[in-house]
C-alpha cells in the first residue's frame, strides 16, 4: 500500500512537473502580507458577542478603542482617543478623540459612536459575555442585569463629538488596561441595524461584504476553517504608519498541524508550538521559537465545602509537598515558571508578598495536625480534569509526589471539557485542575477570581477580609497603598489555599526572523499597525 | 424497480424523526451547556442567551418547536458561531468533505481494484503475495499515522506539496491518498475473493471453452460478479469516508464538514449537531439505497427478491 501511494505521489508529480519551490512565507514577504497560524478558527468578528483569544487576535487588526495597546508591551496609549484627563478623585475620565479617525466605509468617528457602541453592549439582551469589563461604569451593571432602563443614568457622556466622559462608581486605577479590551471597543452601529437588529448576537454584519471597522485593517476574505484575510484599511488614521498591506490569519486548531505548515514556509508564526517539540526547537532551532511568560497561572481548585479539604492544614500539606519544578522541568517541558503564588511576579510593579513555601517535613506534620500523621486514615480523594494528555501527565506526577511524601491515594479523573466545567461549576470534585489569563495586565484580575461566591471562584470558599482588601482598600488611586492591600490579600489567600498554585504559562511561538516589530509580551498582545517583515538577504 | 425506491425513500421519514428525537434528547441529557465556558458569566447574561435561543422553554415545547424548524428545513443559528446558520456552514463545508470523499474514493477503487484483479489472477505468485501484504499493513495503519508520515515524506523533506490547506489542486493529492489507502486495501481484498470465487464458477469455464479470450473472460464475464462485495461495502465506505474525515481534516487542515461534526457535540451547539447528524444520516441512507439498486442491477439473481 505504501508503495501504491509513492507511485501515485510520483505519477502525480510527474504530470504537475514540480521540484524546490519559493514557500508561501517567501511569496508573502514580497507582498507584504503576514501569514499567522491563529490556533482556532474565530467563532465571529463581533468584538462585543466574541470572548476568546483567537478572537481578539484578529479583531486587534479590524478595531481600533479609545486606547491602543502599546506594541511593545500592551499597555494603553493613546488610540482613538488622543489624550485624556483623569479627576483628581479617579471616578471621571475624559477622553478628547482625533479628528481625523474614519471607519472602513469613510464615516468619522465621533463620541456619539462610543456612547451608542457601549449602550449596545449593556443591552441585555445582546447577552455580551464580556459586559462585566464595563462594569466599574456608574450603573453599566443595573443597566446590563436590566434593574435600570434609563441609559442616561449610566456613566457615559458624549458632550460633543470630540470629547467622550467616563464616570465610574469608584476608583478604579486600572480602567485604561482594561479598555485596551476588545470590550470596549466602538462598533458600526448604523451598520449593524442595516443587518439586524441590534441587540441580536447572530446579527451578521461582521462578514465580508457588510463589514466596517476602524482598525489598520479591513476584513477582506472569510472562509470558515480555512483562513481569513484582512488588508490594509485606507481610512485608518495613522494608514501612513501601516506597513503591512495585509495579514492571513490560518484557524489551523492542531499545534502539530500548524508546526508542519511552519516548517514547510506556509506560516510567518504559529501560536504555539507542539509541547513535545519545543525542547527541539529551543536546542536546535532558536532563531525560531520565542519562549515567553504570559499572564496565565495553572492551579488546582480545592473544593473547601468537603472534608477532608475543609480543614486548612491538609490543604496547605498538599500544596507544600508537590515539587513544582520537577514539574515543568519533565513533565510540561516549555519553559514553564514554578507558581508559588497567584500572581505572576511584576505585573505591572505588583508582585505578591507571600510565596508558598516547599516544605516537605512541615507539610507532614500540618498533616498530623490535622490527624492523618503518616498518611494514616486520610481518605483517598479524587482529582478531576478536563480530558487532555498534558493535564493528565501532570496529574499523575502530582499524584505520585502526594504518595510518596504524603502517604495518601489520590485516583486521577477525567471529564470532557463542558462536563467538567458543569462539575467544578457546582462544585461535584474534590481537587480539580484549573487555569486562569488575565483579561488586562493588573494582578486585580487574578485576585478578584477568589471574591467570596464570584463566578469564578468555584472552591466555595470565601473571606471576608480578603473581600475588604480588593474591593475597598484596593481601589484606590494610589498605586502604593492599592499594591499594599492586594499583597495582604494574597497573603490571605497562600495561607488559606483555597487554590494550589503549579506554574505560570508561557507561550512558545514559533516566528520566522522576517517578522520585524513584534514583540512578545504577557498578554500575548500584537499590535499589527507597526509589524513589518523583511526578507533575509 | 419504482416501487422498490419509493417504499425505501418513504421508510426514511420514520427513521429520520427517531434519529432527529434521540439526537435531540441525547443532547439535552449531556452534562454541561452551550454557554458554559471557562470564565462564568454572570447568570442574568446566561440566562439572557439562552432566552435568545429559546433555550428557556420547557423541554418539550423546544423539541416540537425544533421538529417544526427541522421540517422546514431549517436547522437554526449555530451556538459557537452566532453570526452563521447551521444551514450555511453545512453549505459552506459539505461540498469540502465531498470532494475529499470523492477523491479518496477514486484512490480507493483505482489502486484497489488494479491490486485486487492482478492477485485473483496470478493467484499464489509474488503479485498476489506482495500487494495483498502492503492491502494488510493499509488497513493497519491509522490515518493518523499515515498522514503525517506522508506528509513528513512528501511535503517537509522532498518540499513538493503543501504540509497542510486547501488552495491547490496539489493540495489534494495526500489528504486524498490518506483517507483512501485504508479502503483502497480493504477493495484489493475484497475484489480478490470475489474474483477468485467466480473464476473457479462453471460458467467462466464454459466462456474459457467456447474460445473467449483472457481479457474478455476476466472484464466481460467475471469482474461483473467479483465485484458485488465490493459494491455491496461501498454504501458504508463512501458514507465512512465522508464521515469519517474528521482525522484527515484537522491532519490536514482541510476546512470541510467533519470537523463541525465532532466539535459541535463537545462544544455542545445543540442545533449544529442535530442539522449535521440529520445531514449526515439522510446521505448514509440515500447512499445505500443506491448500492442496493446498483446490487439488482449487476446480479439479475436479486431481482427476483
Amino acid at each position: 500500500m505504501l508503495g501504491a501511494v509513492g507511485l501515485a505521489a510520483g505519477m502525480f508529480l510527474l504530470t504537475a512537473g514540480c521540484g524546490r519551490r519559493e514557500t508561501m512565507v517567501q511569496i508573502a514577504d514580497l507582498e507584504g502580507v503576514l501569514r499567522i497560524g491563529n490556533g482556532a478558527e474565530p467563532a465571529g468578528l463581533d468584538p462585543q458577542v466574541e470572548i476568546g483569544e483567537p478572537e481578539h487576535d484578529i479583531m486587534i487588526a479590524l478595531y481600533e478603542g479609545l486606547v491602543d495597546p502599546d506594541p511593545k508591551d500592551g499597555s494603553p496609549v493613546p488610540g482613538i482617543a488622543e489624550r485624556w484627563e483623569i479627576s483628581p478623585d479617579g471616578k471621571v475620565y475624559t477622553f478628547h478623540l482625533r479628528k481625523d479617525a474614519r471607519w472602513s466605509n469613510g464615516d468619522p468617528i465621533t463620541a456619539r459612536d462610543f456612547l451608542e457602541s457601549y449602550h449596545r453592549m449593556l443591552l441585555p439582551a445582546l447577552g455580551a459575555q464580556y459586559s462585566y469589563m464595563l462594569y466599574p461604569v456608574r450603573n453599566a451593571e443595573a443597566f446590563n442585569l436590566g434593574k435600570m432602563t434609563n441609559f442616561n443614568e449610566v456613566g457615559f457622556k458624549a458632550p460633543d463629538d470630540y470629547t467622550f466622559e467616563i464616570t465610574l462608581t469608584g476608583p478604579t486605577p486600572y480602567l485604561l488596561a482594561m479598555m485596551v479590551h476588545n470590550a470596549w471597543y466602538a462598533v458600526p452601529i448604523s451598520t449593524i441595524k442595516k443587518y439586524g437588529a441590534l441587540d441580536d448576537p447572530t446579527n451578521p454584519w461582521a462578514k465580508p461584504g457588510h463589514f466596517v471597522g476602524n482598525g489598520p485593517f479591513a476584513l477582506k476574505e472569510w472562509r470558515v476553517n480555512s483562513h481569513i484575510l484582512v488588508e490594509r484599511n485606507p481610512y485608518f488614521w495613522d494608514a501612513k504608519k501601516v506597513r503591512l498591506n495585509g495579514i492571513y490569519f490560518d484557524p489551523e486548531e492542531s499545534y502539530d498541524t500548524a508546526e508542519r505548515m511552519f516548517r514547510s514556509g506556509q506560516l510567518h508564526t504559529s501560536l504555539s508550538a507542539p509541547q513535545s517539540k519545543v525542547a527541539y526547537y529551543r536546542k536546535y532551532k532558536p532563531n525560531l521559537i520565542d519562549v515567553y511568560p504570559l499572564l496565565t497561572t495553572y492551579y488546582y481548585r480545592f473544593n473547601v465545602t468537603k472534608p477532608p479539604l475543609n480543614d486548612k492544614r491538609v490543604r496547605q500539606a498538599l500544596a507544600m509537598s508537590i515539587d513544582r519544578q520537577a514539574i515543568t522541568e519533565t513533565v510540561t517541558r516549555a519553559g514553564e515558571f514554578p507558581a508559588f503564588a497567584l500572581n505572576p511576579p511584576n505585573i505591572g510593579g505588583y508582585t505578591p508578598r507571600a510565596q508558598l513555601r516547599e516544605d516537605l517535613p512541615a507539610a507532614r506534620k500540618l498533616l498530623a495536625e490535622a490527624g492523618y500523621p503518616d498518611g494514616k486514615n486520610f481518605p483517598t480523594i479524587e482529582l478531576l480534569f478536563n480530558t487532555l494528555a498534558s493535564h493528565k501527565a501532570i496529574a499523575e506526577a502530582i499524584q505520585q509526589m502526594w504518595k510518596k511524601n504524603l502517604n495518601i491515594n489520590v485516583t486521577l479523573h477525567n471529564e470532557e471539557w463542558k462536563v467538567y466545567l458543569d462539575s467544578t461549576h457546582h462544585l461535584d470534585y474534590s481537587i480539580a485542575r484549573a487555569a486562569w489569563g488575565a483579561d488586562y495586565a493588573d494582578a486585580s484580575s487574578f485576585l478578584e477570581l477568589s471574591l467570596t461566591g464570584g463566578g469564578n471562584n468555584e472552591t466555595g470558599w470565601g473571606n471576608a477580609e480578603y473581600d475588604r482588601l480588593i474591593e475597598v482598600d484596593g481601589k484606590t488611586q494610589d498605586q502604593t497603598a492599592r499594591y499594599e492591600a492586594y499583597k495582604k490579600a494574597e497573603a490571605i489567600l497562600m495561607d488559606e489555599m483555597p487554590i494550589m498554585p503549579i506554574y505560570f504559562y508561557t507561550r512558545p511561538r514559533l516566528i520566522v526572523p522576517d517578522v520585524k516589530g513584534w514583540y512578545p509580551n504577557l498578554l500575548d498582545v500584537h499590535n499589527y499597525k507597526e509589524v513589518w517583515l523583511e526578507s533575509p538577504k | 424497480m419504482f416501487r422498490f425506491i419509493a417504499r425505501r425513500l418513504l421508510e426514511m421519514i420514520p427513521v429520520m424523526f427517531i434519529i432527529a428525537t434521540a439526537t435531540f434528547f441525547m443532547m439535552r441529557v449531556a452534562p454541561g451547556g452551550p454557554f458554559d465556558s471557562e470564565k462564568n458569566v454572570p447568570p442574568e447574561i446566561k440566562a439572557r442567551m439562552a432566552a435568545h435561543y429559546g433555550l428557556d422553554k420547557p423541554l418539550f415545547e423546544q423539541y416540537l418547536l425544533q421538529m417544526k424548524h427541522l421540517c422546514q428545513g431549517n436547522l437554526g443559528p449555530s451556538f459557537k458561531y452566532p453570526s452563521r446558520t447551521v444551514n450555511e456552514i453545512i453549505a459552506d463545508a459539505f461540498p469540502v468533505s465531498l470532494e475529499l470523499g470523492a477523491e479518496a474514493l477514486v484512490v480507493a477503487l483505482v489502486f484497489g481494484l488494479a491490486a485486487g484483479l492482478i492477485a485473483s489472477l496470478k493467484q499464489n505468485s509474488a503479485l498476489d503475495h506482495v500487494p495483498m501484504s502492503l492491502a494488510m499493513i493499509g488497513i493497519c495503519v491509522p490515518t493518523f499515522v499515515m498522514g503525517p508520515l506522508l506528509i513528513s515524506a512528501f511535503a517537509l523533506h522532498l518540499d513538493w506539496f503543501n504540509a497542510a490547506g486547501w488552495f491547490f489542486p496539489r493540495d489534494r493529492v495526500l489528504p486524498a491518498l490518506t483517507l483512501g489507502a485504508y479502503y483502497a486495501a480493504y477493495v484489493a481484498r475484497l475484489t480478490r475473493g470475489g474474483m477468485l470465487e467466480i473464476l473457479h464458477q462453471d460458467y467462466i469455464r464454459t466462456a474459457r471453452a467456447k474460445g473467449a479470450g483472457g481479457v474478455r473472460v476476466v472484464f466481460k464475464h467475471a469482474l461483473r460478479g467479483g465485484i458485488l462485495p465490493v459494491v455491496s461495502f461501498l454504501g458504508p465506505a463512501v458514507a465512512g469516508l465522508l464521515t469519517g474525515s474528521f482525522v484527515v481534516e484537522t491532519i490536514f487542515g482541510i476546512p470541510g464538514l467533519g470537523r463541525f461534526f465532532v466539535t459541535s457535540a463537545f462544544n455542545r451547539d445543540y442545533f449544529m449537531v442535530m442539522g449535521s447528524v440529520l445531514f449526515y444520516a439522510i446521505f448514509v441512507i440515500v447512499l445505500n439505497l443506491v448500492v442496493d439498486v446498483v446490487l439488482v442491477w449487476l446480479d439479475p439473481k436479486l431481482r427476483f427478491e
